[in-house]
């Protein structure tokens, strides 16, 4: 602070003052002092100017914030809109049923929070099949979206909420333990305290990857996860469930088809630093496969394509395929499953490109 | 009453409106105020005004308007209030100090993003504080009437006020003396637009 508030050893002197001043237009303003009570008031204004000036000053303030009145009107609308929302979401009765049965001033007062408290914005950040991006977000994390991949960032002042709608995205997360880091998708909720971590939600699959850090992962159930102000609740609502921590080096993967199943730590697997580097080399703008199943290697490089590569002969489905070739440039894999796996390499129709044994 | 003299055949449509209602605008006055003369006084006044202005135009939702007169009311009663208490506060000041001039606000912040300002400074106060003032302060409720919403006791508001008075005051204060830059997020349109969806 600069001016005449600042000088010297009497600040904290003032600052007291300032809290007097105030306790007095508190208490003025009930309109119910007793004799004694005006007194003291008498005696406290007289202690020097500086009272005096104080205790006007904030009676100005207080008179200047009755400027907020105006605000009720907009503000008993929102109320209404938000009770209009409430009974839509009366079949939630554990999580609002406290709320529905609040009075008017509790609605209003939730209008109020809505309106003051700082906007929530939520963007949302993609890339198309084959394309990848790094994206820095507002509190330092960095996170990087792989191939035709979308997410949706929610930041409050409490939280950094990311839902991960579709595809595979790297979390660079800057730490802050007073605002956790969440990450949903559909499914399943990850906490995380400042790390780095990878998943991957596909069609048939989740996976969580960390790098460095703990992650913490738990469920959640499906249709509650549908909108940011849910999935907000459910946060509150269940901390105490039981979640998996997952510490650098560590995976997991969960099928979709698992509903109900508790997530147990049999579900965790080791991932050697050679694997990480090879799982994260589509960041550099490479795939790296070692000895991965020739099946599995055409879904993967399917997914940065427009074309979807299949095998369409059961006795090379598990051939062990190697090799390092560029992201995008599926025409030197072709070539390699022809030339060094002797294999065919043959267009269906424009959206399909089948793998099979040489006949 | 004026009105109370007239055939009924002269009953307008805000005062036969206001005879129906006049008993659930009391009810609602004392919300804002427990005296009976201020209720009984802005009641009068509510259904005097809408008369008049029931001459000049008509009125098409009697109701509303009636309500709405009735809030204009509060509001210049809420700012009366305040300015007998700035009145009542310079009569208990020594005279000698009444050179002092008290720095007034508009020296300290500028006022055209006052609004603003106070919308930011009530956002960081602590829950039940903010509670206590956004009733106080845009609903102008009284303080008996938050103390039976709330389920507190009166001089628990009274240091809900006091405290909330304080940190609105640091609060402007850092924020138009600081060094810190405006928040980006708070942009003037953001109250319109979360008033609206």
């Amino acid at each position: 602070m600069t001016n005449r508030h600042s000088d010297g050893l009497n600040m904290e002197a003032h600052s007291d003052i300032t809290a007097e001043a105030c306790a007095w237009i508190a208490q003025l303003e009930t309109g119910d002092c007793t004799r004694a009570d005006m007194e003291a008031f008498k005696e406290w204004v007289s202690r020097s100017p500086r009272h005096a000036a104080e205790i006007k000053r904030m009676a100005k303030l207080s008179m200047s914030l009755n400027s907020l009145n105006d605000l009720a009107p907009a503000m008993s609308e929102a109320a209404k809109q938000h009770r209009q929302v409430m009974k839509e979401r009366r079949r939630q009765p554990k999580i609002w049923g406290a709320a529905l049965a609040m009075s008017f001033a509790a609605f209003a007062f939730f209008a109020f929070i809505f309106m003051f408290s700082k906007p929530i914005e939520t963007q949302q950040f993609y890339t198309r099949v084959g394309e990848s991006k790094a994206v820095t977000l507002d509190d330092g994390s960095v996170v990087t979206l792989n191939t035709d991949s979308r997410i949706e960032v929610t930041f409050s002042d409490d939280n950094r909420i990311v839902k991960l709608l579709k595809g595979e995205v790297y979390f660079d997360v800057a730490a802050n333990k007073q605002r956790p880091f969440w990450v949903y998708t559909n499914q399943d909720r990850v906490r995380v305290v400042g790390t780095e971590f990878l998943i991957r939600y596909l069609a048939d699959n989740f996976k969580l990857m960390v790098t460095e850090g703990i992650v913490d992962v738990a469920k959640v159930a499906l249709n509650t996860a549908a909108s940011g102000e849910e999935q907000r609740v459910l946060i509150t609502q269940s901390n105490n469930d039981d979640s998996l921590s997952l510490t650098a080096g560590q995976q997991i993967v969960l099928p979709h088809q698992r509903d109900g199943a508790q997530l147990s730590a049999d579900l965790i697997s080791l991932v050697s630093e050679k694997q990480q580097r090879q799982e994260l080399s589509w960041q550099d703008g490479f795939h790296d496969f070692s000895d991965m199943a020739l099946v599995d290697v055409a879904a993967e490089v399917s997914r940065y394509i427009p074309e979807q590569v299949i095998v369409t002969d059961d006795a090379v489905k598990d051939l062990k395929f190697s090799g390092i070739f560029r992201v995008g440039e599926p025409q030197v894999f072709f070539d390699a499953l022809k030339l060094s796996y002797g294999l065919k390499v043959e267009r269906l129709d424009g959206k399909t490109v089948a793998i099979s044994k040489r006949s | 009453m004026q009105g109370k003299n007239q055939a009924d055949n002269d009953v307008t449509p805000i005062l036969r409106i206001f005879r129906q209602q006049e008993s659930i605008i009391k009810k609602y006055l004392r919300r804002f105020m427990s005296n009976r003369c201020d209720i009984e006084d802005i009641c009068q006044e509510t259904v005097m005004r809408a008369l008049e202005a029931e001459k000049q135009k008509d009125i098409q939702e009697p109701k509303a308007f009636l309500f709405g007169v009735t809030r204009n009311l509060i509001r210049k009663k809420l700012d009366k209030d305040s300015r007998s208490l700035i009145d009542f506060i310079d009569d208990y000041i020594p005279k000698e100090y009444n050179a002092v001039s008290a720095s007034s606000l508009e020296e300290q912040w500028d006022t055209t993003d006052e609004m603003e300002l106070f919308r930011e400074a009530i956002a960081q106060l602590p829950e039940q504080c903010q509670k206590v003032f956004v009733m106080k302060k845009v609903y102008g409720y009284s303080h008996k009437e938050i103390s039976a919403q709330l389920g507190i006791s009166i001089s628990t508001i009274e240091k809900h006020v006091s405290n909330g008075l304080k940190r609105c005051n640091d609060y402007m204060l850092k924020r138009t003396q600081g060094d810190e830059p405006v928040s980006q997020l708070t942009q003037p349109s953001t109250l319109a637009r979360k008033g609206v969806s």
